[in-house]
């Protein structure tokens, strides 16, 4: 175990230093990427421009301009070039919302997965599994911000059961955190879930076949037992990746869109404003933070599959 | 008194795309209490279908059964599930080929034994678990506490098995159907396995079918044989009877491909030429007429009479007359279909 955590994180620290280094490098290259034109504004005299890069470093070489801002990402006191307020302490605001989606969606997102893997599979080649496939596939060809701008429209709009946007504090009022988180969470579990419950179906099906699932059903124990115990066990093996990464994805900002058409003040609404006004240290650390999302996550899946599967070792 | 369990006309039909497979023909057999009883054959002779059919663990759900299973009075074939769930592992329990995908691979060794006495008993988890302890003990696994803890692929093969033994009697069944338990095994563990199942029956007189294609494991252990051959029962009688006075050419085929230690090894293993095959509903003839050396124009003509009493308690199904049976089953002195140099057969060793 110790192996282990020593051996990922030092290569968790190599692909995070990679990503700083590429998110970097990509305002170099990309045409008017110069900061400095921006933030004098319009009708800035050349001597506005020349002053505005030697105050924020624009003129020392691109190595030396990278290994100052990692410095000012390491102590935590980014700035940004737009509207010169402190980075971190934005993804920290945004932080509550975009832990509040993630985790309500990856919930139901399993519960969803469960219900309707379970029913296809136990259900196989019948009726309700065919329009269940049917239902799925269609689930996970759609959009999420398709799905979150007709729920809006029917549930928010024309009905008026729930709220239309915006994020309450759980801590202010619970009941309204959820009425509000409510669609999004739908919006974004619905098509996760049409995915990983076909995955979680084909699973289920392909350990139904197994010798030990004979030998399960030969001890005399219960149907339901068996599935559950022998069958579903074993064929959420594979789901623990799936699931882990996709909440990692979210954690991570990745529900832009969805942060968006709900008007959720996140760190994935953040992530949208920081690359519209093309904003390099937003940038950077908003991508840092979920490029650390998404190597914290898959540890933690690799620490979960051993667990839920001793013929996997984490060591060698 | 009625047997234990008693088999008659069993057949078991798998719908496919080509059409109905036949895996078990009209199957009869019968086993006493604390008897066991060698069902050998090859693979495709239906004597794992036949088997599987007794406890409803048959795989298909396209299988048609017909005929009748009694276990201890009760009728089996269309029985219902919740029937079954009683039966299983507490009064019929099951020994599978290949303990590593047999056994749950995520679950402990001690868990699964617990899971099975739990599911018949009403006793605590603590309680079971020291009744596990006790059966891999029993079983000859040494510390036995240990291994209870022990997940399936960290154990040896024979090992496995053994656990898979110690299971299956958790609940002290009567009868114990074992399917081909060796096979995988190494040679030495294979005989192992054979007596350790043997000295069971004898301490706790439980009743053995015991599946197979290895007749010469079969002498050793069984009390009585039933060789199967396409979905068949072609000869069956003690054990005695069938390696002394084989009837059936099958029979001879067989006890003539056992490898022999005092045969000389640059012979060649005889074989039975040709392949096994499933049952066919349109055959008119006997079931081993093709690849039987000694067939003649009435084998193909029509099937011999079923399991034809030959002498005390030994039958079988052709039409060879005993004087020919006599004059044409010893090849080169021993049981046997064809002489092996010719034989298209596999080398020793």
């Amino acid at each position: 175990m110790l192996s282990f955590i020593v051996r990922r994180t030092f290569s968790s620290a190599v692909v995070l230093a990679a990503v700083s280094v590429l998110t970097f490098m990509i305002f170099e290259v990309i045409p008017s990427g110069d900061p400095a034109i921006r933030m004098a504004g319009q009708n800035a005299t050349p001597e506005t421009i020349a002053a505005i890069r030697r105050t924020w470093g624009f003129n020392r070489s691109i190595w030396h301009q990278y290994i100052s801002m990692m410095q000012k990402v390491f102590t935590g006191n980014v700035i940004s070039y737009t509207d010169q307020v402190n980075v971190v302490s934005q993804i920290e605001r945004g932080l509550p919302v975009t832990l509040s989606l993630a985790l309500g969606a990856i919930v139901l997102t399993i519960a969803f997965s469960l219900c309707l893997g379970m029913l296809g599979a136990v259900t196989s080649g019948r009726v309700t599994d065919r329009i269940l496939m049917f239902l799925t596939l269609t689930g996970l060809s759609t959009p999420s911000y398709v799905i979150g701008a007709i729920a809006l429209y029917l549930l928010a709009y024309r009905a008026q059961v729930l709220p239309s946007g915006g994020y309450v504090h759980f801590g202010t009022d619970p009941a309204a955190w959820f009425t509000h988180l409510l669609l999004p969470w739908l919006s974004l579990a619905i098509p996760i879930s049409c995915l990983s419950s076909r995955v979680l179906r084909a699973s289920l099906l392909d350990n139904v076949n197994e010798d030990f699932v004979r030998t399960a059903r030969a001890k005399g124990l219960s149907r339901s037992r068996v599935l559950v115990r022998h069958v579903l066990r074993t064929s959420l093996i594979p789901l623990v990746s799936i699931w882990g990464l996709d909440f990692a994805g979210l954690l991570g900002g990745g529900a832009i869109l969805i942060e968006t058409v709900f008007n959720l003040h996140g760190v994935g609404q953040y992530a949208a404003e920081s690359v519209a006004g093309l904003d390099v240290p937003s940038i950077l650390v908003v991508t840092l933070y979920g490029a650390f999302a998404v190597v914290l996550l898959s540890a933690v899946v690799d620490v979960l599959y051993a667990a839920l599967d001793p013929r996997v070792r984490l060591d060698g | 008194m009625a047997p234990l369990l008693e088999v008659r006309d069993l057949r078991v039909t798998f719908a496919s795309e080509g059409g109905d497979v036949h895996a078990v023909g009209g199957v009869s057999f019968s086993i006493e209490e604390g008897e066991m009883l060698a069902v050998v054959g090859e693979s495709g002779s239906g004597k794992t279908a036949s088997a599987m059919t007794i406890v409803g663990l048959t795989r298909a759900r396209s299988a048609r059964i017909e005929g009748s299973v009694r276990f201890r009075e009760l009728e089996l074939v269309d029985a219902a599930e919740s029937v079954f769930r009683r039966i299983r592992g507490a009064e019929v329990a099951v020994v599978f080929q290949d303990p590593l995908s047999a056994l749950n691979p995520v679950q402990r060794i001690g868990n699964q034994i617990v899971e099975q006495i739990r599911a018949h008993e009403r006793i605590s988890r603590a309680e079971a678990q020291k009744r596990a302890v006790e059966l891999l003990a029993r079983v000859g696994i040494p510390e036995p506490r240990r291994r209870a803890r022990s997940f399936p692929h960290e154990l040896s093969g024979g090992m496995r098995q053994r656990a898979m033994i110690a299971m299956a009697l958790s609940c002290s069944p009567r009868l114990l159907i074992a399917d081909e338990p060796t096979t995988g095994l190494d040679v030495t563990v294979q005989m192992q396995i054979l007596e350790e199942i043997d000295e069971l029956r004898r301490e706790l007189g439980l009743a053995v079918l015991l599946v197979t294609h290895d007749l010469g494991v079969v002498g050793e252990v069984a009390d009585r044989v039933a060789v199967m051959y396409g979905g068949e029962i072609v000869e069956t009688g003690d054990v005695s009877e069938i390696f002394e006075n084989p009837m059936h050419p099958y029979t001879w085929g067989l006890l003539g491909s056992i490898p022999k230690v005092d045969r000389p090894r640059t012979r060649r293993l005889p074989a039975i030429p040709g392949q096994s095959q499933s049952v066919e509903p349109s055959r008119e003839g006997c079931v081993f007429a093709r690849r039987c050396p000694h067939r003649f124009e009435r084998c193909d003509q029509a099937p011999p009479s079923r399991l034809v009493q030959r002498s005390a308690g030994h039958f079988e199904s052709c039409w060879l007359t005993l004087a020919e049976k006599r004059s044409r089953r010893l090849v080169n002195g021993e049981f046997g279909l064809v002489s092996g140099p010719e034989s298209a057969g596999r080398d020793v060793g």
